[in-house]
């Protein structure tokens, strides 16, 4: 039954896509909320029963098991993914469908709904997948829509950052199927439970290894292969910037765990985690700096995602230092991942919510704005309560799970940048709040907001908080196939 | 030196000749070929590495593994000189749908 | 293993002087002719190493789309080189990251003495594809890769097409495209095509067909099927591919969709997903060989309109903007 609905997840969005092509605009609508909802429902569904059953499963594809076959790998870590993507992708569906308007109902700009769903059914492939060719092949179908999709607003500006942005994946897709390739040379499998099972450190290995990573940290924009990631992610449309963000990098970040815990494991226990350590302090630190004095809201949150992105990496180092250590490593970077997801798809939505009513996102403009649009700053602020890491929000879980890790162990550098990045959050997010919780003059009557920006918004902006306090649940189906058992 | 070693050896040259082509040139187009250079290289690599002489059968799975490659890396070319062409005509400045972004 | 020929070293350094050719020549046109010939090339070294199918895709799509799609741009492009970067050598990502991989491959070549200590790679998996080959319908190994024990990858493959198709349809200008050729009627290439594009159908039709047992298939047909579109094009200056019509969007997604209907009907009899029972497989892989045939190479005809603006997006249809003289 789970495995049908496994497949439920990744056909429905494929479907909606190829049906979207086909129909009028009423009809379009209908498709895209009753595929939404599906796939809402069925992940609610996996999630559920992934965590009553407590068992990881192997879908066989094509009738052929591994080696020779795909499988797909749904293990809790899969499950709460595709829970957390299921929701974050409806909210951007209705906010999409409010913002877009009118203008998306005929011409050129129909097509994003197709691209869309192709891109939902990738993610959700892409979490479920067991094979590391096939995760090429998923992670390149996100790429080339999210390319796409930069592009849509068709200006000078866009179509550079697309390009810009497609050279760079396109190395990253490369560089890690040339790894890939030596794995498979290697050990005659590309099944990722069957390569763990085989991987021992010798030349090929690492370079493999190597390889990989360079691929993958390209995509998730790890310092100093960030630069392509701001211009992309700003000078898209809103609904394309909060999917990026949000989805397509805790895609590539999610194969970093997976990979690095599976495959890679025993590389985890050498000094190579130091470097990753160095380069995700850095991201952090650069990355916050810069969110500090740009000028434009959407700049400020696309260079938080890079800031954010670094923390990824900057309790690697830990894992060396024990299983205990590891495991918390391990469960916190993933809680963080999720509930960054959430919460930076919120601080975009909100700064599209406000670009549809003030036609622009300029800081210094903004003075007062906040008694305009109370609710818009208010789910601004709570998703920047999670972005800084302050309690009750699931990305405070996240940070002091990794803080008691690096604590431990003895790694105060890292811990000295773990707070500095808070600190610096801190202000990125307070200077944009304070800005427009000034009081001003403008005795203009504001436009009000269209509530369905506001409601999704809001829904996604209260998610890390509920993250936070009702944090049983998620983690108990995290362990459900977590390398390290249960959280000590 | 065995067939196989001496293609995986240009595969690996091919591979660090389309690098150096994507740092010495910034053309777009250059880039794109650049790129399809280093993908080839690649496939040569893999495809180098199934053969198995010249009485055994070759592996057929890496071979598959390169078409579905070839496919997605000209799928991506395409994409990419479709863009090369809308950016000659989309000016700096020019607001060709009229988004507000 | 086999020890390499003269004729293997010779073939090899002429991949590499080629592919200098393409990175170092200083006009960008004769650039992209000798990527087209590096292409056939490789083609060549697809054969040597035992892959026609590769070969054939090779020299189909690689060599022969692309190139094309690379000589247009560059028309299209004229004297105005696009490029993103102010110098030659900028501190972007693009250059940081080859310089790290380069690093890399350089540091690890010199301190592993790599291929003095490469280890002969294992059996992979040719046995278990050959003992099972019986039951996969065909008896072309790399078919039966693709179109059944890797079905799936193939199938989102097909999905990658599909979407550079939509990503072009999104980026296309909403009104009617206006092409004015300027190129004189060419009545030799005119005939040409007429005489070649039923031949090159038929061929598309056998490389499908043939695809089960020796090398060919869906990839390599739908590209010869592009191939015929993209020359009826050149002999046409003035034809514009129209894809408002209900037919050129099912053709758009028939690989697509052919797929996704066999595998729910895997399912719905209580078989994996994209599993093909060992009798029907047969029938299985070529309804969707067949459906991809035509979705590869309307959407390979359909990229090179569009390269040369003279696709009419589908878009135009749903905006009621009908051409009112």
């Amino acid at each position: 039954m789970t495995a049908h609905l496994v497949i439920t997840v990744v056909l429905v969005p494929i479907l909606a896509s190829i049906f979207t092509l086909f129909c009028g605009d009423m009809m379009r609508r209908v498709v895209c909320q009753i595929a939404g909802l599906t796939v809402l429902g069925s992940t609610c569904l996996i999630a559920y029963q992934t965590g009553h059953s407590r068992d990881v499963l192997n879908i066989v594809l094509s009738g052929w098991e591994a080696p020779l076959g795909i499988r797909l790998y749904l293990d809790g870590l899969s499950a709460l993914l595709l829970l957390t993507t299921a929701i974050i992708a409806v909210c951007i569906t209705f906010f999409a469908e409010a913002y877009f308007g009118v203008k998306a109902r005929s011409g050129r700009l129909t097509f994003f709904w197709p691209l869309w769903f192709l891109v939902w059914a990738a993610l959700n492939g892409l979490f479920l997948s067991g094979d590391v060719f096939n995760l090429y092949v998923t992670l390149e179908i996100i790429n080339l829509a999210a390319v796409a999709m930069v592009a849509l607003p068709r200006t000078h500006e866009s179509l550079k950052a697309a390009l810009n942005y497609l050279v760079i994946a396109f190395l990253g897709s490369l560089s890690y199927l040339f790894g890939v390739a030596i794995l498979y040379t290697s050990h005659g499998t590309l099944d990722i439970q069957l390569l763990a099972e085989l991987a021992g450190i010798d030349g090929p290995y690492i370079l493999a290894a190597v390889l990989i990573f360079i691929g993958l940290m390209i995509k998730t924009a790890l310092f100093p292969l960030h630069f392509w990631l701001p211009p992309a992610h700003a000078s898209a449309p809103t609904p394309v910037s909060a999917l990026l963000s949000g989805l397509v990098v805790t895609a590539s970040a999610y194969m970093i765990i997976r990979l690095g815990f599976t495959v890679f494991a025993p590389l985890m226990h050498t000094p190579l985690t130091l470097l990753l350590g160095v380069l995700g302090g850095l991201a952090v630190l650069w990355g916050s700096v810069h969110a500090l004095i740009q000028e434009r809201v959407k700049m400020v949150v696309a260079y938080s995602t890079v800031a954010q992105l670094g923390y990824v990496f900057l309790a690697l180092p830990v894992v060396v230092s024990g299983s205990d250590l590891a495991a918390m490593v391990w469960y916190g970077v993933l809680y963080f991942v999720i509930c960054h997801a959430c919460a930076k798809t919120a601080a975009f939505l909100a700064a599209g919510t406000l670009i549809n009513v003030v036609k622009h996102d300029r800081i210094a403009q903004l003075s007062g704005a906040a008694q305009h649009w109370p609710m818009v700053f208010m789910a601004f602020g709570m998703a920047g309560v999670n972005l800084i890491g302050l309690p009750p929000s699931g990305g405070f879980i996240g940070k002091w799970l990794m803080l008691q890790a690096m604590i431990n162990s003895g790694q105060w550098l890292l811990v000295l940048i773990l707070i500095a990045g808070s600190l610096l959050a801190a202000g990125y997010i307070f200077r944009v709040l304070g800005i427009a919780l000034q009081t001003s003059e403008d005795s203009r009557p504001p436009v009000p907001a269209p509530l369905q920006l506001t409601l999704t918004t809001m829904i996604l902006a209260v998610l890390p908080l509920l993250l936070g306090v009702f944090s049983q649940l998620p983690f108990s189906l995290l362990a459900v196939g977590s390398p390290f058992g249960a959280l000590p | 030196m065995t067939v196989a070693l001496l293609y995986s050896i240009t595969g690996f040259l091919l591979f660090l000749m389309g690098i150096c082509g994507l740092i010495f040139r910034s053309s777009l187009i250059r880039r794109a070929l650049a790129l399809n250079i280093t993908a080839s290289g690649i496939f040569l690599f893999i495809v180098a590495q199934a053969y198995k002489g010249e009485s055994a059968l070759p592996d057929p799975v890496p071979h598959g593994l390169v078409l579905t490659g070839i496919v997605i890396g000209a799928s991506a070319t395409a994409l990419m000189i479709y863009l090369i062409g809308v950016l000659r005509y989309v000016s700096p400045g020019d607001n060709d749908s009229g988004e507000e972004e | 293993m086999a020890a390499a020929t003269p004729s293997d070293i010779l073939l090899c350094l002429l991949i590499l002087s080629l592919a200098l050719g393409v990175l170092g020549d200083a006009n960008p046109f004769r650039g992209v002719i000798i990527f087209i010939v590096f292409g056939l090339v490789m083609a060549l070294s697809w054969t040597r190493l035992d892959a026609p199918d590769l070969a054939l895709a090779e020299a189909a799509l690689g060599a022969g789309v692309i190139g094309v799609l690379f000589l247009v741009a560059l028309r299209k492009q004229g004297e105005k080189d696009v490029s993103l970067a102010t110098q030659r050598l900028r501190l972007n990502s693009v250059t940081i990251i080859s310089g790290l991989l380069l690093i890399v491959f350089i540091v690890y070549l010199g301190a592993l003495g790599v291929f003095s200590a490469w280890k002969t790679p294992g059996k992979g998996l040719v046995e278990p594809v050959y003992e099972s080959l019986h039951l996969t319908g065909v008896s072309n190994p790399v078919t039966a890769v693709i179109l059944n024990y890797r079905a799936y990858d193939t199938f989102l493959e097909i999905g990658v097409l599909y979407l550079v198709m939509l990503s072009v349809f999104a980026l296309q200008p909403d009104e009617k495209a206006k092409f004015t050729s300027t190129e004189q009627y060419d009545r030799m290439l005119r005939s040409y095509a007429r005489g070649i594009v039923p031949f090159m159908v038929l061929a598309a039709g056998y490389l499908l067909w043939a695809g089960a047992f020796r090398p060919g298939g869906a990839f390599q047909a739908g590209a010869m099927l592009g191939g015929a579109g993209i020359l009826l094009h050149l002999s046409r200056p003035a034809m514009l591919l129209d894809m408002r019509g209900l037919v050129a969007r099912l053709s758009l997604v028939a690989g697509f969709f052919s797929f996704c209907i066999l595998g729910i009907l895997a399912m719905l009899y209580g078989f994996d997903f994209l599993q093909w029972p060992s009798h029907l497989a047969k029938h299985a892989i070529l309804t969707v060989e067949t459906a991809s045939t035509l979705s590869i190479g309307l959407t390979l005809t359909g990229l090179y309109a569009s390269v040369e603006r003279k696709l009419i997006s589908p878009a135009i249809f749903y905006s009621g903007e009908e051409d009112n003289p």
